[in-house]
């Protein structure tokens, strides 16, 4: 998306148009859930829903282009991670029925489409091999596209240590990966 | 938890540096770039294709309105942190204020506060409070003056005879019972030192401390050191000193409140004249009765 484009769509956002709405909920509302669904949100459609309308609330505040308003985006959202976190760890609740089934994201290339046939749970399994910090660093800049000094501000460490984690999640990751023989 | 760096000597067997970990994450490396980290750059870029879930339709029909509901909503508000609570700033100056004006309110409440419980408050205070019209409890100075102006309604001092411990009407209730040893206070401060006559059971004056004529027996007026000054006391109890005084042969002048009696002068009969002190004679000019 062009930038001229991306600020024609935050202007149409900020005074409330559903259309400018919509294309910013297709385009980030699935990375959110999957980031979300990775890290072990209680419930990550209701934390997605809150982090676009506190990002709804605050966006007259925003300036920016396209990768900072993503990046803005997920640092709400790993926020409202850590609120559910915290609420669900005072407040345990009984599981619920299944959500609805997602819709498959769309791969906009063969590339993805080849990528594509590695599953969210063998990704998800192989993920589990690191830590939480380890894998949310991880995800926040691989699903969220922010820099290490973002990344810092988001879950409230150093850049060094964001560093140190991503390197270690990022061992982990492999030697997960050659424990399991995964071919890609 | 392990430390950082915890892991450093199998992250560099691994071949995981800073560098190469953030061109893996920048997706720089692409797996058919090099053979060291294939697995893991192909791992990374699966991720967001993998893990990226879209929502039901629904869901996002009801999600989208609700979002341009709330940006619509937001947009007329104005600012954010505008319609919300007061800047960081400004609370702290209304905090300030609000502990200004409490420290302010409980100042006057403190005050009267050690009034009560005998702390002989400064003059400056005592008055403020009596300048609008609050009496300060358990202050001397309060009391000296209540005693110079009873001085009139008991001056039989100068009989000899002891006046039966006088209670004013306002004299009710704990400052009642304090107000006697206050006074007893208030009259040595107004006496002084050399002279601090107290009433024996009799109702008699009686001269404690160093006696400075050693021919006068003790518990007889002697010139003017029996000059008793009864400061502070409106029952005239002290004058007993000077009338005491001249039944020995010398003429006592008994100063009741600052000059609230005056003594007697020869016989044994002291007069008691409250509030118009006429010296008869200077202290210390005995005549034979």
């Amino acid at each position: 998306m062009p930038q001229e484009r991306f600020q024609a769509l935050l202007a149409a956002a900020k005074v409330g148009d559903e259309g400018a709405w919509s294309e910013i909920f297709r385009w980030l509302s699935p990375l959110l859930l999957g980031y979300l669904r990775a890290n072990g949100a209680p419930d990550p459609e209701d934390t997605c829903s809150e982090a676009f309308l506190q990002a709804a609330r605050d966006l007259g505040r925003f300036e920016g282009d396209r990768g900072q308003f993503r990046s803005w985006l997920f640092t709400i959202a790993h926020h409202r991670l850590i609120d559910a976190r915290r609420h669900s760890a005072r407040r345990p609740v009984e599981p619920v029925a299944e959500p609805p089934e997602p819709r498959g994201f769309v791969a906009e290339g063969a590339a993805d489409e080849a990528l594509a046939r590695i599953g969210a749970e063998e990704v998800r399994s192989v993920l589990e091999a690191t830590s939480p910090d380890q894998r949310a660093v991880l995800l926040l800049r691989v699903l969220g596209d922010l820099t290490v000094e973002e990344v810092a501000r988001a879950v409230g460490k150093r850049p060094g240590a964001v560093k140190a984690l991503q390197r270690r999640g990022l061992a982990a990751v492999e030697r997960e990966l050659a424990k399991r023989g995964v071919t890609l | 938890m392990s430390g950082n760096g915890a892991f450093e000597g199998e992250m560099f067997e691994r071949g995981i540096n800073e560098a190469s970990a953030e061109r893996l994450l920048s997706g720089r490396v692409r797996g058919s770039d090099t053979g060291e980290h294939a697995e893991l750059a192909e791992f990374l870029r699966a991720v967001p294709t993998a893990l990226a879930e879209g929502s039901p339709r629904e869901v996002e029909v009801t999600m989208v309105r609700r979002l341009a509901q709330t940006a619509r909503v937001a947009a007329q508000e104005g600012p954010p942190q505008a319609a919300s609570a007061p800047s960081r700033p400004r609370r702290r100056r209304l905090a300030l204020l609000a502990g200004a004006a409490t420290v302010i309110a409980l100042f006057p409440a403190l005050i009267a506060g050690l009034a009560f419980a005998g702390v002989k408050l400064p003059d400056p205070v005592s008055e403020a409070f009596e300048g609008v019209g609050v009496e300060l409890p358990n202050q001397a100075a309060t009391d000296a003056r209540d005693g110079a102006s009873g001085q009139e309604g008991s001056s039989e001092a100068g009989d000899g005879r002891q006046s039966p411990v006088t209670t004013r009407p306002g004299d009710i209730g704990p400052r009642a019972g304090i107000r006697p040893a206050k006074r007893r206070e208030a009259r040595r401060r107004a006496v002084g030192p050399s002279a601090s006559a107290r009433e024996d059971p009799n109702g008699e004056a009686v001269r404690r401390g160093p006696n400075p004529n050693p021919r006068t027996p003790r518990g007889q007026a002697n010139g003017p050191p029996a000059q008793s000054n009864a400061g502070g006391n409106g029952h005239g109890n002290a004058g007993g000193g000077g009338s005491q005084g001249s039944q020995g042969g010398g003429n006592g002048n008994g100063n009741a409140g600052g000059g609230g009696s005056q003594g007697s002068q020869g016989g044994g009969n002291g007069n008691g004249a409250g509030g118009s002190s006429k010296p008869a004679e200077p202290p210390g000019q005995a005549k034979k009765g």
